[in-house]
């Protein structure tokens, strides 16, 4: 309690020195169309004077906060005819909306460029990639096709559509990532909601942080984190979807938006229809098992999701949103070592948000985002079968008297959870060169679980009600120096965590019921620079010590196989990070972009699940030591072809030096860590033309992708004779894509892995072969 | 053009070099000699999977043996001395039975393989003649019939008439006398633990000239149950009396009123001996203040005397820690006067094993200091005073050639 009272006052401090205030006036302002006043999006808008600029968002509205002065406003886009605009600001805002009239001319490269949002958060101090539209649209992909093609990320898939996915980033997996929507951490609910579900038309950007966690997304990761922003749709908006892919795959997406401007109303809805049989063929590359040309029929996924969307902007804050969701997801069990056939999962989400932002809130720079959810979702995972099932169909018995396909015991478990997560941001520009940001998530989560069919087998009950609360806080710092040049980002953060349960001993005889609380709490630190040499040269270091915070079930245990480990401590991670960036982007949006990154860290207290013939439960291991490189290079060569291509080397090696509570030699020490990907390049590119074959209107799009993965082991290397790998994988992908109407109709075609080659991320997870899709999009603007 | 052709060039060039990568390395065939087959098994950071390493060494001069050479294995499979041969049974990550034998230049190699079915948990294996060997399958409730020359099946003989609490009776640990199979049921239901309130051992008799089931035998008195631990082939045995002694485990401590200790059935006899029993949970140790609940692994030696590593229960910590909890104590037990004597070894956690080499008895032990096989010598009670064989990793096999027991 002391340590959070010490947090508080620091920020009181904190929050008093920066009382100086500084003149400043917001200036806002929406681009049309002079002829059809549909918005621009993506225009340019410079501000001569301050060599500053910005680009329009997907409703052509762009913003500014200035110091007060006269400055001249240059708006520009592929088209139009450029305009500029004198004004002075002297107010507290200033609303400056422009008309742009068509071009038939072609604009002179010009040497100022304006910046996307996509490229302002790749110039942040923190190591960072970011996946934009452009490459997202169009493609017959998903989220985690898109991210694996990133440099220093790895996404690990156990099958095909619906299946258990691991994100990696810089080899630190699993709970150590953080995953976000539009800023709010998802990861507790993942048995619900996956970056999969999201149909790629709907996503704005993919922000891939590496090693440092912004504080603005609390939650506590320390291997980097995912935010997946969803685009903000123009007004009036209907975008329909449907995409036909290898082995049955269906999808579809429908987005639909009407507004009263009068009003400041907008309303909108959508949803996802999801489904595939995943019935392909897979054999085992392991020396263990003799398993070849299987084909998987028990492995059909289907997810539904609805939601709606009521937004209103003018009730004092700029921005009230209620968004209602539900998902419901069914998921086949399929054996990969054994025939499985009647074990299923089904999971639904109910799910109630608001969100409230308000700029300039009580004091002028104070930016105020809120936003609270509530979610009840309920887990069931059936295993009650009568009977096992060869894989020639014959049965044999079940794993109890009571049934049961997988384990040791049947399960027919009904696990329910309410869980409220309140996010709020309070960012405050303190003057032309500095800003502050506080940032507070809370998480709670009362979990409800029930298996009264595991229950019989064991002859006593073994899961309990929890309560979990936590609370994550951050305070950043950022200030300017040298016209911009140099930029120092410092941030702090607290954690709070506690939970609430029962628990049972299964090495007592009477199996006692004993209630067990327990809270912990922790901080972390980070530092992150950015100096600018040019407009487009500019190098980054930062550094971070930072924890995650054991998970609700690392603690807790099921109550039954895992036991609990109320002694875990959290994970520590320090990071250094070291990166150049060279950055030139024309007005004409043609790039050259190229980055590298030399990296270091040093994970302590790893947790790991720890198994044994009885029992199994987290703990604390040890240490992994990691060093690497990650590269990327995107390259407009000419104006119809794009090029890229990034590379990730990150060596991982295990730190401990001594056996477990033993004074021992650790024989693997310096070792490479086992069964994570150490060396990988992806590269490809991108043709594109109007109008191509004829008409108006009309963009043509062919990309060619590769990717390489190197062989790396299943467990430590030891042996000469060591046969256990996941092999070296190189696949290529090709695709199409054709659009009219301006984009508002568009045909995707796509075939992943030509050469069908043998797929495997994770060991003994074969993944498809050759698969072949076709999508179809219509959008009413 | 030119420009374009050669910043195509120049990327092509840049893009193909990150795909060259070193070729594979040529993997060195060589591998270890000798007399002596040990394992040793080392974690992977998951903790969950591992591997265990398999290889042979000549004698017991002191020395530091690294795992370069080793066969790998999964981490539950079990291995089982046979003559020359040494067969590797699945347990849980494997389908396959596999079978190395030592060639004349003393070196191990693979010579046959046999696929089960899914989840059959392969726990014995038994050779009755050159051509015919049996083979539990404690998922399957079934006990195969192989030819281990060939490692081909010839049959299988259905016990899952003889389950009690599901449709599997858990044939564990096996061993033939005077023609007949004698087959330790562990009779587990749900999980790992046998029925709470059937604290029982059950043997079934097979005739090993028709392959059909005898009858299956109870032990019903005492509250021992769960006849021999599956990964410990030791665990029943025929003395130079002919006598039959098996081990229980007793729901590893974890059931009330299911116990862990000794049951024998006589020569000439087909039922157990009802006056000795010797359990375990209420042996008094010397040299140790805590009770034991749990044999963990053991080997006869003849006169009997039985070596064991027992789990100490007073030493789990809180919460229990698989690997650094020193559990285990090195124990010899006489048969005969049903006594247990703590011998003056260090502690080991239960990632251990007991073998014999001529006249010592070899504990593989993980201990606070080290890794590897500590010496009991029989003749002259003398231990040794750390690993005289250390294993890079735990050490959990110690196979002889030649060894009797």
């Amino acid at each position: 309690m002391k340590s959070e009272q010490r947090f508080i006052i620091t920020l009181l401090l904190l929050i008093t020195a920066i009382s100086g205030l500084s003149a400043q006036t917001k200036v806002t302002g929406v681009i049309r169309d002079a002829k059809t006043k549909e918005p621009v999006i993506g225009a340019n808008v410079i501000i001569k004077e301050l060599q500053k600029g910005t680009i329009s968002d997907g409703s052509g509205s762009y913003k500014f906060v200035l110091p007060r002065g006269t400055y001249t406003f240059v708006f520009s886009s592929m088209g139009y005819e450029s305009q500029s605009k004198k004004i002075t600001c002297n107010k507290d805002q200033t609303t400056l909306n422009v008309k742009l009239k068509e071009s038939i001319t072609q604009l002179d490269e010009i040497i100022i460029t304006a910046k996307s949002e996509a490229r302002e958060v790749r110039e942040q101090a923190t190591p960072v990639s970011v996946i934009t539209v452009d490459e997202i649209q169009g493609t017959v992909s998903n989220v985690s096709e898109l991210l694996t093609k990133t440099s220093g990320i790895k996404i690990r898939s156990s099958g095909g559509a619906g299946s258990a996915q691991r994100i990696s980033v810089r080899g630190l997996e699993g709970k150590r990532v953080g995953s976000f929507i539009n800023g709010m951490p998802i990861n507790d609910q993942s048995d619900f909601v996956s970056f999969n579900d999201i149909p790629l038309d709907l996503i704005e950007r993919i922000e891939v942080y590496k090693g440092i966690v912004p504080a603005k997304f609390g939650g506590s990761a320390v291997g980097g984190a995912i935010n997946i922003v969803i685009k903000e749709f123009p007004p009036k908006y209907i975008d329909v979807g449907y995409s036909l892919q290898s082995y049955n795959t269906h999808n579809a997406t429908l987005v639909f938006k009407r507004n009263n401007t009068e009003k400041g109303y907008e309303f909108g809805g959508g949803g996802f229809y999801s489904y595939s049989d995943n019935n392909y063929t897979f054999s085992l590359n392991d020396p263990d098992y003799d398993i070849k040309n299987k084909k998987r029929d028990h492995d059909a996924f289907k997810k539904i999701a609805v939601a709606g969307n009521f937004t209103a902007k003018k009730w004092w804050f700029d921005e009230i949103e209620f968004e209602p969701v539900y998902i419901s997801t069914k998921k086949e069990i399929q054996g990969i070592t054994e025939n499985i056939q009647e074990a299923v999962t089904y999971s639904d989400a109910f799910l109630i948000a608001n969100t409230i932002e308000k700029e300039d809130l009580l004091i002028k720079g104070l930016d105020f985002d809120f936003s609270l959810a509530y979610a009840y979702t309920i887990f069931k995972y059936q295993d009650k079968s009568m009977q096992r099932y060869n894989w020639d169909g014959t049965t044999y018995e079940p794993v109890t008297i009571l049934g049961g396909e997988i384990g040791t015991t049947p399960n027919d478990s009904y696990n329910q959870k309410h869980t409220i997560l309140q996010k709020t941001n309070l960012n405050y520009i303190i003057n032309e060169n500095s800003s502050i940001n506080l940032n507070g998530v809370y998480n709670y989560a009362y979990g409800i679980p029930e298996d009264t069919l595991k229950d019989a087998v064991i002859g006593y009950k073994s899961n309990f009600n929890s309560t979990m609360n936590s609370y994550v806080s951050g305070l950043n710092y950022e200030l300017d120096f040298f016209n911009h040049k140099f930029t120092n980002s410092a941030t702090i953060k607290h954690y709070y965590y506690s939970v609430n349960t029962t628990l049972i001993d299964i090495y007592s005889h009477d199996h006692e019921e004993k209630p067990h609380d327990l809270n912990k709490s922790d901080f972390g630190f980070s530092n992150a620079i950015r100096y600018r040499f040019t407009p487009e040269f500019l190098v980054k270091a930062s550094f971070a010590y930072d924890v995650r915070l054991p998970s609700e079930n690392e603690l807790l245990g099921d109550g039954f196989i895992t036991v609990p480990a109320g002694d875990l401590e959290p994970e520590r991670n320090t990071n250094v990070n070291i990166g150049f960036m060279y950055d030139r982007t024309n007005v004409k949006n043609n790039r050259f972009q190229f980055e590298i990154n030399f990296f270091y860290t040093y994970l302590e207290n790893m947790i790991r699940f720890t198994g044994s013939f009885l029992q199994s439960k987290y703990e604390n291991f040890g240490e992994m030591e990691s060093r690497g490189m990650d590269i990327d290079i995107k390259y407009d060569l000419t104006s119809f072809l794009y090029v890229y291509a990034n590379g990730t080397y990150q060596d991982l090696r295990d730190a401990r030096k001594k056996e477990p509570g033993s004074s021992e030699d650790n024989p693997t020490y310096g070792d490479r860590m086992p069964n994570i990907p150490y060396l990988y390049t992806n590269a490809g590119f991108e043709l594109h033309e109007e109008n191509l074959f004829g008409g108006i209107n009309q963009e043509s799009k062919f990309y060619f992708e590769n990717s390489f993965v190197e062989e790396y082991f299943y467990n430590f290397e030891q042996s000469v004779h060591q046969k256990k790998r996941i092999p070296r994988s190189i696949t290529y992908n090709l695709g199409l894509e054709h659009s009219f109407k301006n984009k508002n109709i568009i045909i995707g075609l796509q075939v992943n892995n030509i050469t069908d080659e043998e797929m495997i991320t994770i060991f003994n997870r074969p993944m498809p072969g050759r698969t072949a899709g076709i999508k179809l999009r219509y959008i009413i603007r | 053009m030119n420009t374009f052709l050669l910043r195509s060039i120049a990327f092509f060039i840049l893009t193909s070099t990150v795909f060259i990568s070193c070729e594979e390395d040529d993997p060195n065939e060589s591998v270890a000699k000798g007399e002596i087959a040990l394992a040793s098994v080392i974690t992977s950071p998951d903790g969950m999977s591992g591997t265990t390493y398999l290889q042979l060494i000549e004698d017991l001069t002191p020395a530091t043996y690294d795992n370069s050479v080793a066969f790998p294995f999964t981490m539950s499979d079990q291995f089982v001395m046979r003559g020359e041969d040494i067969f590797i049974l699945p347990f849980a990550e494997s389908n396959l039975i596999r079978k190395y034998t030592r060639n004349a230049d003393k070196e191990l190699q693979e010579t046959g393989q046999l696929s089960l079915d899914d989840n059959s948990a392969a726990t014995a294996i038994v050779l009755q003649s050159s051509t015919k060997a049996y083979v539990s399958i404690m998922g399957r409730a079934k006990i195969l019939i192989i030819n281990p020359s060939t490692m081909t099946k010839t049959g299988e003989i259905d016990i899952s008439a003889y389950a009690v609490g599901d449709g599997c009776p858990d044939p564990s640990q096996m061993v033939i006398r005077d023609g007949k199979l004698y087959v330790a049921l562990n009779q587990m239901v749900g999980g790992y633990y046998a029925a709470t309130d059937r604290a029982k051992s059950d043997v079934l008799i097979i005739n090993t000239a028709t392959d059909e089931v005898e009858k299956m035998i109870t032990e019903e008195t005492t509250g021992m149950s769960q006849a021999t631990r599956p990964i410990d082939c030791k665990q029943i045995f025929v003395d130079e009396n002919n006598d039959i002694y098996l081990i229980t485990m007793g729901a590893f401590g974890a059931q009330p009123g299911h116990k862990a200790g000794i049951l024998r059935i006589n020569s000439g006899e087909t039922v157990f001996d009802d006056s000795y029993n010797f359990v375990l949970n209420d042996a008094a140790i010397e040299g140790e203040s805590n009770f034991s609940n749990m044999f963990c692994f053991v080997q006869y030696a003849g006169g009997g005397k039985l070596y064991a590593t027992l789990i100490i229960p007073a030493y789990w910590g809180n919460p229990v820690s698989y690997l650094e909890d020193r559990v285990c104590i090195a124990a010899e037990i006489d048969l005969y006067t049903k006594t247990i004597k703590k011998l003056g070894l260090p502690r080991s956690n239960s990632y251990n094993s007991v073998g014999i080499y001529n006249n010592k008895i070899m504990f593989g032990l993980t201990t606070d200091n080290d890794n590897g096989f500590y010496t009991y010598d029989i003749t002259t009670g003398e231990a040794s005073s750390s690993a005289i064989i250390k294993t890079t990793g735990m050490p959990m096999a110690f196979r002889h050639f030649g060894e009797m027991y």
